[in-house]
C-alpha cells in the first residue's frame, strides 16, 4: 500500500513539473502560472464536490427508498 | 449506390422483423444497422430527396457534415447495442429500438422542420415503447411518466414550428433568432436534451428500461437534441450558462445515486451540459467539440450502460448496497466497463479526453476563464461518480458473495466493440476529427494538457480513498423536480380528501383515470398476432395516464394561450 502511494506521489510530482516546465503558449490561463494549480484545484474540488452534495442531500434530497410508492397518508 | 434516407431501412426493419421465425430476429435485428451504415457511408455532402405533399416540399433527406457525422455514431451505436442485446427474446423491444434508432436518424437527415417534428414524435413513441418493454410494474409507471413528459415537449416544439410558419412562411431549419416561436422551439429541444429543470423524465425512467432497453436510450433522445440545438441555435449565449449548470448539476446528483444506472442517467445529463456549453460558444473549434463530445459519448455511456446491465442481467441487482465484490467473478465486464469510465473521466489515450479537451479549449480560446474551470470542477465529480464510487462498491467494496452466472456472449462482444472505438479514439484522434463538421486544427496531446489533467485526476483518486465512507450507497433516493408530478397531486389528494372536499369528485376521480386503458384495451384486442403480443399492456398505470393528461392540458393551456399572446 505505501509503495504505490508513494509511486503515485512520485508521478504527481513528476506532472507538476511537466507542468511547469512546458507551459502551454496557446492556451494561457490566469492560473497558468502558479505552479501544481491543476493539483490544488483537485484537491480542492474533489472535497467541495464531496462535501457540497452531501450536505445537499442530508439536508434536502434525500428519502427512503421507499418514497414514492407511499400513499399519502403514511406522511 | 443512389441515395435514400436511412431511417428508411430501420422503419422497414421495424415492419419486416416480427414477420421473421422467432429464433432468427435478434440476429436478423444486425441486418439493418449494418444497412444503414453502408448507406451513410454512400451519402454524398449536398445529396438531397423532396416530396412535395399538398403545399409544401418535405425533405427527408438532405446531407451535410453534420449530420454525417451523427448519423454514423448512431448507426454504429445501434449495431453494437443489437450485437448486445443477442440474447433478447423480446420482439416488443427489438422492433421499438429499430424505430428508436431509425428516427433519430430520421431527425439528423430531416431537410424540414416538419419532417423533423414527424422523426421527433416517432422517437418518443419508440423510446416509450422500450421503457415498457421490461415488463414490470415500475416499467411501466416511468414509461407513463416519460410518455407524457415528451408528449409535452413535442407540443411545445409544434407550436414553435407552426408559429414560426406563420410568420415567416418558411419550414427550412436554420438559425432561429429571438422571437416567440424561437423559445418554442428551444423548449422543445431542451426537454429531450435533458437541460434542469426538463429533465427529470431521464433519470426517472432510463434506469427503469431492461439492460438492452437502457443501452439504446443512453444514445439518442439527448443526442439528437444536441444535434438540433447545433443546427438551430449555435452561439445563443444563454447556452453556455445553462450548459455549465447542466453538467454541475449531473454530477452532484450522479454522486448521490445508489442504483447503478440511475448514477449512470446523472453522468449523461452532466455530459450532454459540455455540449450544450459548446453550442452556445458557437465558434468553429466549439461546434466542432460539441459534435466530436456527442460522438465519443455516445459511445463510452453506451459501455458503461453495458457493463451496468451486464451486472443487472447476471446478479438481478442494481443497487450499490447490494453488490460488491464482483471483480473475482466478473472481471472481463470490469475490465470492459473500466475503459468505458477512463473514457467518460478523460485519461488521456481514452476518447473522452480528444473531446473534453477539446470543449474545454474552445471555452478557453473564447477566454471563458470561468466555464473553463467549472468544467474542470466538473471532470472531478466524473471520475468521482461513475469512475471511482461506482466502479469500487460494484466490482471491489464490501463482498456479497454473490455467485452470478457468465453473460451471454453477445453482451461481452457488444461491449468490446464499443471498448474497442473509445481506445481507437483515444489514440488516433484523428479518425474523430476528420470526419467534424469544420476542418480541424487543434492538438489535445500537449504536454501541459496531458500534466494538467493527470494532475487533477491523480488528486481526485486520492481523495476519493480518503473519503470513500462518505460516498458508499445508501439505500434511498433523491428528490427531483419528478417530485412536482410523482409526489405533489397525491399529496394534494390526501390533503383534500382530509379537509373533505373531495368525496364528491372521488366517483369522477375513480372512473375517469380508468377510462383510457379500458380504450387501449379494446384496441389491443383488435390486433392480431405477433403484432398483439409486443404491444405493452398497460393495465395498472391509470393513475399516471390521468395525473399526466392533466399535465399535458395545462401545459396545452399554456402554449395556447402563449402563443395568441
Amino acid at each position: 500500500m505505501k509503495r504505490i502511494l508513494i509511486a503515485i506521489v512520485t508521478v504527481l510530482v513528476l506532472f507538476v513539473l511537466v507542468d511547469f516546465l512546458w507551459r502551454d503558449r496557446s492556451n494561457h490561463y490566469r492560473w497558468s502560472d502558479i505552479p501544481a494549480f491543476y493539483a490544488l484545484f483537485g484537491v480542492i474540488g474533489c472535497v467541495a464536490i464531496v462535501l457540497v452534495s452531501r450536505l445537499l442531500a442530508h439536508h434536502c434530497l434525500e428519502r427512503d427508498a421507499g418514497y414514492y410508492d407511499r400513499k399519502s397518508d403514511d406522511e | 449506390m443512389s441515395s435514400l434516407p436511412p431511417a428508411l431501412v430501420f422503419l422497414l426493419g421495424a415492419a419486416v422483423l416480427p414477420l421473421l421465425p422467432r429464433r432468427l430476429r435478434s440476429g436478423a435485428f444486425l441486418l439493418f444497422p449494418l444497412l444503414a451504415l453502408v448507406l451513410i457511408a454512400n451519402l454524398d455532402v449536398g445529396a438531397t430527396i423532396t416530396v412535395p405533399v399538398l403545399n409544401y416540399e418535405l425533405v427527408p433527406l438532405q446531407v451535410d457534415r453534420l449530420s454525417l457525422i451523427f448519423g454514423y455514431v448512431f448507426a454504429i451505436s445501434a449495431l453494437v447495442g443489437g450485437i448486445y442485446g443477442l440474447h433478447v427474446k423480446n420482439t416488443g423491444e427489438q422492433v421499438a429500438a429499430l424505430l428508436y434508432a431509425g428516427s433519430a436518424l430520421g431527425v439528423v437527415f430531416a431537410g424540414d422542420l416538419l419532417t423533423l417534428f414527424i422523426f421527433w414524435e416517432i422517437m418518443m413513441v419508440g423510446s416509450s415503447w422500450i421503457i415498457w418493454s421490461r415488463h414490470t410494474r415500475t416499467s411501466g409507471q416511468a414509461g407513463m411518466r416519460y410518455f407524457m413528459v415528451h408528449l409535452v415537449g413535442g407540443l411545445l416544439l409544434l407550436a414553435g414550428i407552426l408559429l414560426h410558419q406563420q410568420g415567416t412562411g418558411s419550414l427550412s431549419i436554420e438559425l432561429f433568432k429571438g422571437g416567440a416561436a424561437s423559445y418554442l422551439i428551444i423548449a422543445g429541444f431542451a426537454l429531450n436534451a435533458a437541460v434542469p429543470p426538463l429533465h427529470a423524465w431521464l433519470p426517472d425512467a432510463y434506469p427503469e428500461a431492461s439492460p438492452t432497453g437502457s443501452v439504446f436510450l443512453s444514445v439518442f433522445t439527448t443526442k439528437v437534441a444536441v444535434y438540433a440545438l447545433i443546427r438551430c441555435y449555435a452561439g445563443f449565449e444563454p447556452l453556455i450558462w445553462v450548459g455549465v449548470a447542466m453538467a454541475i448539476y449531473g454530477v452532484v446528483f450522479a454522486i448521490l445515486q445508489n442504483d447503478i444506472r440511475r448514477l449512470l442517467s446523472y453522468s449523461i445529463i452532466s455530459q450532454v451540459g459540455y455540449m450544450v456549453a459548446a453550442v452556445g460558444i458557437g465558434t468553429e473549434l466549439s461546434l466542432n467539440s460539441a459534435s466530436a463530445h456527442a460522438f465519443t459519448h455516445i459511445l463510452y455511456k453506451a459501455l458503461l450502460f453495458m457493463g451496468a446491465g451486464a451486472v443487472l442481467h447476471v446478479t438481478g441487482r442494481s443497487k450499490l448496497t447490494e453488490l460488491g465484490g464482483l471483480a473475482r467473478s466478473m472481471p472481463l465486464v470490469l475490465v470492459l466497463y473500466g475503459i468505458g469510465a477512463l473514457s467518460v473521466s478523460g485519461f488521456p489515450l481514452f476518447s473522452g479526453f480528444v473531446s473534453k479537451s477539446m470543449v474545454v479549449s474552445a471555452a478557453g480560446i473564447s477566454n471563458m476563464e470561468a466555464v473553463v474551470l467549472l468544467l474542470y470542477l466538473v471532470s472531478i465529480g466524473t471520475f468521482l461518480s461513475v469512475g471511482l464510487k461506482l466502479t469500487y462498491f460494484t466490482w471491489f467494496g464490501p463482498a456479497r458473495s454473490l455467485e452470478p452466472p457468465r453473460a451471454p456472449t453477445g453482451m461481452y462482444v457488444g461491449m468490446a466493440l464499443a471498448a474497442g472505438l473509445c481506445i481507437a479514439i483515444g489514440v488516433y484522434p484523428s479518425l474523430l476529427y476528420n470526419i467534424l463538421p469544420f476542418a480541424v486544427d487543434y492538438q489535445p496531446y500537449t504536454a501541459a494538457n496531458i500534466a494538467g489533467t493527470l494532475q487533477i485526476l491523480i488528486l481526485t483518486g486520492l481523495g476519493f480513498w480518503l473519503l470513500a465512507h462518505r460516498l458508499g450507497g445508501r439505500d434511498t433516493i433523491t428528490l427531483d423536480v419528478d417530485w412536482f408530478y410523482r409526489r405533489l397531486p397525491t399529496l394534494a389528494y390526501g390533503l383534500a380528501s382530509r379537509l373533505q372536499i373531495v368525496s364528491r369528485w372521488r366517483q369522477l376521480w375513480d372512473l375517469y383515470p380508468r377510462m383510457p386503458t379500458i380504450a387501449y384495451q379494446h384496441l389491443l384486442s383488435r390486433f392480431d398476432r405477433p403484432y398483439r403480443k409486443m404491444l405493452p399492456h398497460l393495465t395498472d398505470y391509470s393513475r399516471d395516464i390521468a395525473l399526466g393528461a392533466l399535465f399535458v392540458a395545462v401545459f396545452l393551456t399554456i402554449v395556447v394561450v402563449l402563443s395568441a399572446l
